[in-house]
């Protein structure tokens, strides 16, 4: 079969000399993307199938038609579960049989399906492309589904770090679904069913709103030709655009300050400062690379603050700073362990005040250019994080590999500019876990 | 394989020369015994850290650090069988990346600077940063309750190997900590470092001949150099104890523990990780089946084989009321794997997925040097291919044999407190894992 199918996609092909990687690149005439990179002296070859549907695409207008489709959260999760149990076999025990392993994960943005191997590459991701493809879903299954999920939101509801960070945007949201746990809760999980699981699949599935990226010791060529010859029986046409509809959110915050009980021994403590300056493509990857450096210029290890905070006591290893954004939200989040919430985030606020006041020095602003640097080599090292981020910086329109280039062309007034106006009092809410009083 | 040889006199340099990463990685373990010293040797990496003699304060070393294009610098000890070792762990990008052929001889003198000339204060460490650091292990101890299934998985360490040194926790108590003096933890460090076992590894794009010279003169002076032994055997269990715990927490948390004299360095291991594959390492495996998939009962079902102890653990995370129903299915699908009840597609798939993990293990420096460090410290270099090799030659009748090796030793269940809370709390992170 494989032999007498003809290849008519072009493939193209991309070198990034400095970084020793070659992307090729070809697209279907059903729309979808696919992307690959060789790697010969690798053990691992890795494959993701992702679709731009997270668990914030909970409300929407499917291509062709006019009136909103309204799902419960935590749907593009569900599916995610789902859509390994095949009508007839296990996906896992297909994979299994391959030597492979197989998983997936939803975040915010993406649903992404992979599996690493290091033999039956080619078998392999036909059963990926076919079972993602492939939805079977029914009254009982679903219910089993329901338990089993159930199981998973109750973990995470003893861990108090997913517990403080959801927190923590449930106030700095007021009706981005970003607010919802990705998983949605066992109140709103037990409301689906296969019709709406239908619908959400045949809408977001489609090859059109797909990527299909590949890496490890892989031929493009045998790649294109075999995921083009899964879609032979399918229509070879593009859906159009599928209109994704998000509340209106205040440019302020929900809730100033949210706190809770639960069994830890010391207070967590967490600042998150909404950002609403949104974009897409370069400018998307340009801005999360200059919040991540203030943040780092500000609360890293370099930093003066980062250190009176250390030597005082308030924070240990365990405090963080990192930027998150998707083209409809964003926001930084800071904080840690600390003995006393309240004065931690006195002193957080009090630095960035100072900070403001005496900007960012040139020498501190190349030092973390160049430890950003080395960071993106280090995690260019693992074939997972190049497939998943790969995936995503696509579905925002930008390219991973662009990191370096964005990154060089940074000014410290870029940098500067997030410290005026994105990590201002404004736009703060603060979340507490205190410990259980027994 | 790692070129090893002894520099010192209980120092083994450990090099893979390599242009496959994009970085070069490196580990220094230093050896003790677990159970002599506990939180004095876990406090020693904390206060390394902070600062040496070049680079005296913490700011000064991140700088140092971020220079290197941000190379990696860390300390801490690492529970391996009955030893506590000390790490550190370092990696920059290898030269070619970044356009400067020096760099990584500059990153090792560094990190020999950090690890070997610490910052003191007449004859003890700073005492600013041992209090600091005493604070900080304290509340790291403390801490252990947070994460309720590392907290559960202590709890059943501590259950089943009572009386032996794997039941200690790898950063000791908060009462060990409260006594450590500047000056006897500067005692502490001169003399590990003098005696006790030391292995480094090096996986990147190296000049092994300079890496090689540069250690030979880097670290400190060795004498009344001694062995630790890795540990103990596993003894066979009396009869089996059920532990019921109650904490704070909704989803309770099950582990049942499995003895065998099996470790690391035996013949039979690789039959011992087919057989804890086979029940439990996989999707496709009897528990995840079973537990998960028919009776909808976890989230989360697993097995471990720790071989460098001798068990076998099994691991789910349930709603309490399902404790009875959970532990009968685990234990017929024990029962299932002894009797031999083990299909040629289970067995075949397990295999294949653990050549799989093998493989793929060689794909990640880290990963690479932890199982370089395995053997250093069993005694048995194993290269991949022959690991590959035992697990392909494993039949059903090995996984008979391995099945009655394993005695059920502990059944440990951390529970929710009576009539406790009802959900509706909040969860999830950033990301769902499947």
């Amino acid at each position: 079969m494989k032999g007498m199918l003809e290849t008519t996609t072009k493939l193209s092909r991309r070198v990034f000399a400095g970084l020793r990687e070659t992307v090729y690149h070809a697209q279907l005439a059903n729309g979808l993307r696919l992307y690959m990179i060789p790697k010969p002296d690798y053990n691992e070859k890795y494959a993701v199938f992702a679709t731009r549907y997270g668990s914030i695409d909970t409300s929407f207008i499917p291509p062709g038609e006019e009136q909103a489709v309204i799902t419960p959260p935590g749907v593009a999760h569900f599916l995610e579960h789902k859509l390994f149990e095949g009508e007839e076999s296990s996906v896992f025990e297909a994979f299994a049989a391959l030597g492979a392993s197989v998983n997936a994960y939803t975040t915010y943005g993406l649903t992404s399906y992979l599996f690493s191997t290091t033999d039956n590459f080619y078998p392999c991701l036909e059963t990926l492309v076919d079972f993602v493809q492939n939805p079977y879903f029914t009254q009982e299954t679903v219910a089993k589904e329901q338990g089993i999920i159930a199981q998973e939101i109750t973990m995470y509801e003893d861990n108090p770090n997913a517990q403080v960070y959801n927190n923590l945007l449930q106030a700095l949201y007021h009706q981005h679904p970003v607010r919802e746990k990705i998983t949605g809760t066992v109140e709103s999980v037990a409301g689906i069913t296969p019709e709406i699981l239908y619908r959400c699949h045949k809408t977001f599935y489609h090859p059109e709103n797909m990527i299909l990226f590949a890496i490890g010791d892989i031929d493009p060529d045998a790649v294109v030709q075999l995921v083009e010859g899964r879609f032979q029986n399918q229509s070879q046409t593009v859906q159009g655009n599928i209109r994704r509809l998000y509340p209106g959110e205040p440019q302020g915050v929900s809730k100033v300050r949210v706190e809770a009980e639960m069994a830890v021994a010391r207070p967590l403590c967490y600042l998150g400062f909404k950002d609403r300056e949104l974009c897409s493509g370069d400018e998307l990857l340009k801005r999360q690379l200059a919040a991540s450096l203030s943040l780092q210029i500000l609360f890293g290890k370099t930093s003066a603050l980062y250190n009176r905070l250390y030597e005082s006591g308030l924070i240990d290893n365990s405090f963080s700073a990192y930027y998150t954004a998707e083209e409809t939200f964003a926001y930084s989040i800071l904080g840690g362990n600390t003995p006393d919430p309240v004065r931690l985030e006195e002193a957080i606020l009090a630095g960035l005040r100072e900070a403001r006041e005496n900007g960012i020095t040139e020498e501190e602003f190349q030092r973390q250019k160049r430890k950003s640097i080395g960071g993106f080599l280090y995690a260019l090292n693992s074939l997972e994080f190049i497939a998943n981020n790969f995936v995503s910086t696509r579905f925002r329109g930008s390219s991973l590999f662009s990191y370096l280039d964005v990154l060089q062309q940074l000014k410290a007034e870029d940098v500067e500019r997030c410290l005026q106006e994105q990590l201002i009092e404004e736009r703060l809410s603060v979340s507490i876990i205190w410990p259980r009083s027994q | 394989m790692f070129k090893t040889e002894e520099i010192l006199d209980g120092v083994r340099l450990h090099i893979l020369p390599t242009a496959k990463f994009k970085t070069v990685t490196s580990k220094i373990y230093v050896q003790t015994a677990l159970g002599n010293a506990t939180s004095l040797t876990a406090l020693l990496p904390l206060v390394i850290s902070r600062g040496s003699e070049k680079y005296p304060t913490m700011q000064e070393v991140a700088a140092q650090l971020a220079d290197l294009y941000g190379a990696r610098f860390g300390g801490d000890v690492a529970k391996i069988g009955e030893l506590q070792c000390i790490e550190f762990y370092y990696e920059l990008p290898a030269g070619a990346y970044v356009g400067e052929p020096g760099l990584v001889g500059r990153g090792m003198a560094a990190l020999a600077e950090l690890v070997c000339r610490p910052k003191v204060e007449g004859d003890g460490f700073e005492p600013q940063y041992v209090d600091q650091e005493k604070t900080n292990l304290k509340n790291l101890i403390s801490g252990l309750i947070n994460n309720k299934r590392s907290y559960a998985l202590q709890r059943f360490y501590e259950t089943m190997f009572a009386g032996e040194p794997f039941a200690v926790y790898k950063y000791g108590t908060p009462a060990e900590v409260e006594p450590i003096t500047p000056q006897g933890l500067l005692q502490h460090f001169r003399q590990v470092m003098r005696e006790n076992p030391i292995d480094i590894f090096i996986v990147g794009d190296v000049d092994e001949g300079s890496v090689r010279e540069h250690w030979r003169q880097g670290l400190m002076e060795r004498n009344g150099v001694r062995s630790v032994p890795a540990a103990a055997q596993s003894r066979a269990p009396q009869a089996v104890q059920e532990v019921q715990e109650e904490e704070d927490l909704q989803q309770g948390i099950l582990f049942l523990g499995y003895r065998t004299p099996i470790t690391y360095s035996s013949p039979d291991y690789y039959k011992l990780l087919v057989y804890s594959g086979v029940l439990g390492g996989f999707p496709h495996a009897k528990l995840f089946v079973n537990v998960r998939e028919k009776a909808s009962l976890a989230y989360y079902v697993w097995t471990h084989v720790e071989g460098t102890k001798g068990f076998m653990l099994i691991n789910a995370g349930i709603h309490p009321d399902n404790y009875r129903q959970a532990v009968d299915i685990i234990v017929d699908q024990v029962e299932a794997v002894n009797r031999g009840e083990v299909s040629a597609q289970e067995l075949e798939a397990t295999k294949r997925g653990l050549i799989n993990s093998l493989l793929t293990m060689e794909d990640d420096p880290m990963a690479v040097i932890d199982r370089g460090m395995l053997g250093t410290i069993h005694g048995i270099q194993r290269d991949v291919e022959e690991a590959v090799d035992s697990v392909r030659q494993v039949s059903v009748e090995d996984l008979v044999e391995q099945g009655q090796k394993l005695k059920l030793d502990t059944i440990y269940f951390l529970r929710g407190r009576a009539g406790g809370e009802a959900g509706g709390g909040q969860g999830a992170g950033q990301e769902v894992q499947l």
